[in-house]
């Protein structure tokens, strides 16, 4: 981090393919969408690289790092309002990709219904509740990290991702056919 | 007032201590009480499992990692080229939506297969002619005109009249790689596919210094019928395609890396990486 800032470029490189994928998932949850989260993680990468100077290593950069990728993803999504894009031709074309070509098709139909129906899910949840939910399950951040990030208290924070996490369990329920199928995970403390 | 001052239902209280028993945020004593109450443990199993399903994203591909570094490493070397006094490349210049940056591979794509099916039907009439003797040597000279009509301003169109090395190396290279019905060649091995590459490339630069802009492939794919919107999203800027393949008996096509000059055969469907070429 100390040679990125100092100007290493190498170093600097290792940084971002570390953060990379983690950026790019978090912002896949924010967006709900594919071409979005890839628009929003590169937005992401280049507004860190702009601001590398103003980090001073009061928070972890990976908390740092998912601050820029969250405000990067809500950018895209009132960019994606005003596209007024809907459906992607895009998504559709490569779900069918894998229902044709694919000789797993059965499981990675099931697959991709979970995601689109996970996707689905959080689209309902307002930002207020999607946000803390996706910093504590994707970015694994605690509940005083995502604080910090958001900007709101730490007891804010825990009652949010239970009421987003209720919210989505519902919506998931198999009573809407849409349960998810992936098994429990160990979840680190926050 | 904040969430956590409302008062609580009985439904969200039970929703904060199971949402704290699955991020491992009580102590031993609420833990004990939590798992004393069954309402409580069945909204952990559901919220374990909505954790997982959020937590398990799809895998990134490899271009959209590439480019967005790459992007983020063009702005860097902006900055400091700045602040060397040197020129400044302007970010915007660098750094587009990927969704453009799509469709415009896609025509280069486009562009490129239509380009090499006019180069298989002009060396299969090149060769034709050189079978049968010069009475026949006509062929090439209707149909090499017949595919430029389709794509009048192409420059790899008009590189099918040149008979260079470059095109015998092409020649050798797309007999080797055994074109289907289509024109597309069927490669089998890395070797090959670097021989088809090669070939390919030297047949390409004659045309290559007349053409500018991505104008004459773009036209030579619309000419061509060319269908942009079936074509997959795994291409960015950083990668010039040479063309469609079948690598192994899987679509694919032959993307070389203008930065590292790594040759990739990269699946249609998915775009997995099939085979990978160090640069020469």
């Amino acid at each position: 981090m100390t040679a990125a800032q100092g100007g290493d470029r190498g170093a600097l490189d290792q940084l971002l393919r570390r953060h990379y994928d983690r950026v790019h998932a978090v912002c896949r949850r924010i967006t709900g969408h594919e071409a979005d989260a890839a628009d929003a993680a590169q937005e992401a990468m280049i507004a860190m690289v702009r601001n590398l100077d103003r980090f001073d290593g009061r928070s972890s950069f990976g908390t740092w790092a998912y601050r820029i990728a969250t405000n990067a993803s809500l950018d895209e999504l009132r960019r994606r309002k005003r596209r007024a894009m809907p459906v992607s031709a895009d998504d559709d074309d490569h779900h069918r990709h894998h229902e044709v070509a694919d000789p797993d098709s059965g499981q990675r139909i099931d697959a991709i219904g979970d995601h689109m129906a996970l996707d689905a899910a959080l689209r309902q949840l307002s930002d207020d509740y999607r946000l803390p939910v996706v910093l504590r399950d994707v970015a694994d951040l605690d509940y005083a990290e995502i604080a910090a990030v958001l900007e709101i208290p730490i007891g804010t924070v825990k009652s949010r991702i239970a009421r987003g996490r209720a919210a989505l369990a519902e919506s998931l329920s198999p009573s809407t056919g849409n349960q998810p199928t992936d098994p429990e995970r160990p979840s680190r403390a926050p | 007032m904040n969430d956590d001052e409302l008062p609580l239902s009985r439904e969200l209280a039970n929703a904060e201590l199971a949402s704290a028993y699955v991020d491992g945020a009580l102590d031993e004593a609420e833990r004990a009480a939590a798992a004393a109450n069954p309402d409580v443990m069945a909204l952990v199993d559901s919220f374990a499992r909505v954790r997982a399903a959020i937590s398990d994203v799809e895998p990134v591909v490899y271009s959209t990692r590439t480019a967005a570094i790459a992007a983020a490493l063009a702005e860097f070397d902006a900055r400091h080229a700045a602040d060397d006094g040197s020129p400044v490349i302007a970010p915007a210049a660098i750094v587009t939506s990927l969704q453009s940056r799509r469709i415009r591979s896609y025509r280069i794509l486009t562009g490129v297969a239509a380009a090499a099916l006019v180069g298989v039907i002009a060396v299969a009439a090149l060769n034709s002619g050189g079978n049968r003797g010069n009475d026949l040597s006509s062929t090439a000279a209707t149909e090499a005109p017949a595919a430029g009509a389709a794509a009048p301003d192409s420059p790899t169109a008009k590189s099918t009249d040149v008979e260079s090395a470059a095109g015998e190396t092409f020649a050798i290279a797309a007999a080797e790689a055994a074109p289907t019905a289509l024109g597309v060649p069927v490669i089998e091995s890395e070797e090959a596919l670097a021989q088809y590459a090669t070939g390919f490339e030297a047949a390409a630069a004659p045309a290559a210094d007349m053409a500018t802009t991505d104008a004459p492939s773009i036209a030579a794919a619309d000419a061509a019928g060319g269908s942009a919107d079936r074509l997959p999203t795994c291409v960015t800027s950083e990668q010039i395609v040479l063309g469609p393949i079948v690598f192994q008996g899987t679509s694919a096509y032959a993307v070389r890396d203008s930065s590292s000059g790594e040759l990739q055969a990269i699946a249609l469907d998915d775009c997995r990486v099939l085979a990978a070429v160090p640069a020469p």
